[in-house]
């Protein structure tokens, strides 16, 4: 009843796959992908494990409304210690694999051990097998090994995830692709996979999803959709995408450009939405060719673009001279204003290599931008660059970068360590624009304070949806009242983020239309309360997980640069992220010690005693 | 009478009056007009969630009212998204 009530086990160096069934009274209190997800981990992983260890498990979550026909409603999430942080990861995606592999009948996915030998996993509904993936995909793209493993099963219906080149590599912040360019991107889940030697997963299924009560459901999802199709947000996305934030974020003055040295970047027309919807004198042809969704989607916030045939990188290259992935907001801040490329082809290579190769581009492009600080002071040179020049706002450089870190070739295996590491490699830890290890996305913390101190306390390192104080802090350059703002919202995110459905659902939703939906599809009474206690669950048992890692209050922080160099210009123009202000607050609200650990109390009201 | 510089970003202009399709233009407003006067001029409801910048600096919706414009004031507009 929303959950299929069975999770797969496979043990990765025994060669076995076992089902089991699922733990109820976890799913009732955790409900589903990323809360469940993080359960199992909890429960069945050492949080002081290395995390590229075979001791460490990856864990495929899909959600209780995943695949029902709720609006939006094709989600999973990948759980597990993230490579690039050593925190918990938790890296959502869309796209139809997760669909697929809840419709084969199974809820969760978990992988364990280390195979001694590259394999890849084929799941038919119960028909579940590992198969050798050495001279066949290992050492392939992420498209690549798509088109190898249709061809081979001979069934295009499957749905694959897998890793490309990065992830081979154990590159720290590599993704999960799947669908070829959706990705479950954040926080390195893709080397975690890779050092297990696991290179894909193929699901398909025929078995289907029920709901507890269907005509429920159908009322509640039927108001939804009523809700989301005619928005505005909805028709935003699905015209200009989130692309046009990037206007947003210029226009206000919270647009990290030149790894945060500045908040506004004066090349932005060229590589804006307007830019990529504008015709190009070369073929005729815009950036973006039109849009996709990913399953049970009415928003379509995917883009389909393409790169000018005649563009430097892509000249002789047949391969790219096609549709590919498009530039969304949080790539294109990445590999533009962040390393000062305004130079919207490259970019949307730069991005697209990300997606053939399996690479996070917030993380990939953040990472550049502080290696072309580290080349800007000297601390990087030609000579170890190959004899590339790692300039600011050079469109070779981001290209060359997006190829050599792609493959792991040459200093690409530094960049491919994530800012943090490469930082303190060639001696400056505080050009890196890092929370947890993670990489800043596209908004500057001290236009927007509430994004910093959502940065500073997120469970997985620096992120951008693990709380929303967009709206305040687009109205307000002020401390004031975003610890509440930024505590509540990660609690519905953490619960929005375990249901299966797309948190771009909730522009057009309130928290009341979800629960609706899950009230039709679970067994059980819920209420927008019951779903907050439950996000409030979920958010203090990543935070355990956290402290018995080895992490402490002194990780809830943010870069000296954002805290001590006010902002050159915009709305927070001579601010700095006033982190102090807001952090005790904070505790208090969230219940944790003065030191940020939750109190015996707050654990057991949560039920995590 | 005072002019008063309007920007819509990532915002179909063609929905609004008195811009041009790139939603920039330049619009009358009384000598005591508000930031509210001004979006009301353009045929917009100040009352949406819309987001609001004068001269660089972010006034919230329930400061629009409040919030006097002077002559060559710059306004920009721009919508409540989330997320990217």
């Amino acid at each position: 009843m929303g959950w299929q009530g069975k999770i797969l086990r496979v043990d990765l160096s025994a060669g076995t796959a076992t089902p089991e069934p699922l733990n109820m009274e976890w799913a009732e209190k955790y409900m589903g992908q990323r809360g469940l997800g993080t359960k199992y981990l909890f429960e069945e992983v050492d949080p002081a494990v290395d995390s590229l260890a075979a001791e460490n498990k990856l864990i495929f979550a899909t959600g209780p409304l995943t695949a029902t026909g709720a609006s939006t409603g094709g989600r999973y999430s990948v759980i597990t210690k993230g490579a690039l942080t050593g925190a918990v990861a938790c890296s959502n995606s869309g796209g139809q694999f997760g669909a697929y592999l809840k419709l084969a009948g199974w809820d969760l996915l978990i992988l364990e051990g280390k195979a001694p030998e590259p394999v890849y996993i084929v799941i038919e509904d119960d028909d579940v097998r590992i198969l050798p993936a050495k001279d066949f995909i290992w050492g392939e793209t992420v498209w690549d090994t798509e088109d190898k493993i249709h061809a081979k099963h001979q069934n295009p219906n499957l749905k694959i995830a897998s890793i490309g080149i990065a992830g081979e590599n154990l590159c720290r912040f590599a993704c999960v692709m799947n669908d070829r360019d959706r990705a479950a991107g954040r926080s390195g889940v893709g080397a975690v996979m890779g050092s297990k030697n696991l290179k894909a997963i193929a699901a398909y299924g025929t078995v289907g999803t029920k709901v507890a009560n269907p005509e429920k459901f159908m009322e509640a999802n039927t108001n939804a959709r009523g809700k989301l199709d005619p928005s505005e947000p909805r028709k935003r996305l699905s015209t200009i995408g989130t692309h046009a934030m990037l206007d947003v974020t210029n226009s206000y003055g919270s647009l990290p450009t030149l790894n945060c040295r500045a908040v506004q970047f004066e090349g932005s027309s060229h590589i804006n939405v307007k830019a990529a919807h504008t015709p190009r004198r070369s073929d005729g042809h815009a950036n973006v060719q039109t849009n996709k969704a990913c399953f049970a989607c009415s928003i379509g916030c995917g883009r389909v673009a393409s790169i000018a045939p005649n563009h430097f990188s892509v000249k002789d290259k047949p391969r790219y001279q096609t549709s590919l992935g498009g530039l969304e907001y949080e790539s294109i801040y990445a590999v533009g204003p962040m390393c000062g490329v305004d130079d919207i082809d490259a970019a949307t290579y730069a991005s697209a290599l990300c997606n053939e190769h399996g690479m996070d581009p917030i993380s990939f492009g953040a990472s550049v931008a502080a290696a072309m600080e580290l080349y800007d002071i000297g601390a990087v040179t030609k000579d170890m660059t190959g004899g590339m020049s790692l300039e600011f706002g050079s469109a070779e450089a981001l290209c060359w970068a997006a190829e050599v870190t792609g493959t792991a070739t040459g200093f690409g295996k530094d960049i491919g360590l994530g800012a943090k590491r490469l930082c303190e490699k060639y001696g400056h830890p505080d050009l890196s624009m890092t929370v947890k290890g993670q990489e800043f996305p596209g908004y500057d913390p001290r236009a927007m304070q509430g994004m910093g101190l959502a940065y500073a306390t997120s469970n997985r390192g620096a992120c951008h949806l693990r709380a929303s104080p967009f709206q305040d802090d687009f109205a307000h350059v002020r401390t004031e009242g975003k610890a509440g703002i930024v505590k509540k919202s990660q609690d519905r995110n953490a619960a929005w983020d375990s249901t299966g459905v797309c948190l771009f659902a909730g522009n057009a939703w309130e928290v009341d239309d979800l629960v609706a939906q899950l009230a039709g599809a679970l067994p059980g009474e819920w209420s927008v309360d019951r779903f907050f206690d439950t996000g409030e669950r979920i958010w203090n048992m990543e935070r355990l997980f956290n402290l018995r890692a080895g992490f402490t209050k002194a990780d809830d922080t943010l870069p000296k640069r954002v805290m001590e160099e006010p902002a050159p210009s915009g709305a927070g123009k001579g601010k700095v992220a006033e982190l102090s202000k807001m952090l005790p607050e904070y505790y208090e609200l969230r219940g944790w010690t003065p030191d940020g650990e939750p109190t015996t109390q707050t654990l057991s009201r949560l039920g995590l005693s | 009478m005072i002019q008063i510089g309007f920007q819509l970003v990532s915002i179909d202009a063609t929905e609004f009056k008195g811009l041009g399709r790139d939603g920039i233009g330049e619009i009358p407003l009384q000598d005591d007009g508000s930031l509210a006067d001004a979006m009301r001029m353009i045929g917009m409801d100040p009352g949406l969630g819309f987001m609001t910048l004068v001269n660089g600096d972010p006034v919230a919706p329930e400061n629009r009212s409040e919030k006097q414009l002077n002559d060559g004031d710059q306004v920009v507009v721009f919508p409540p998204i989330e997320g990217g």
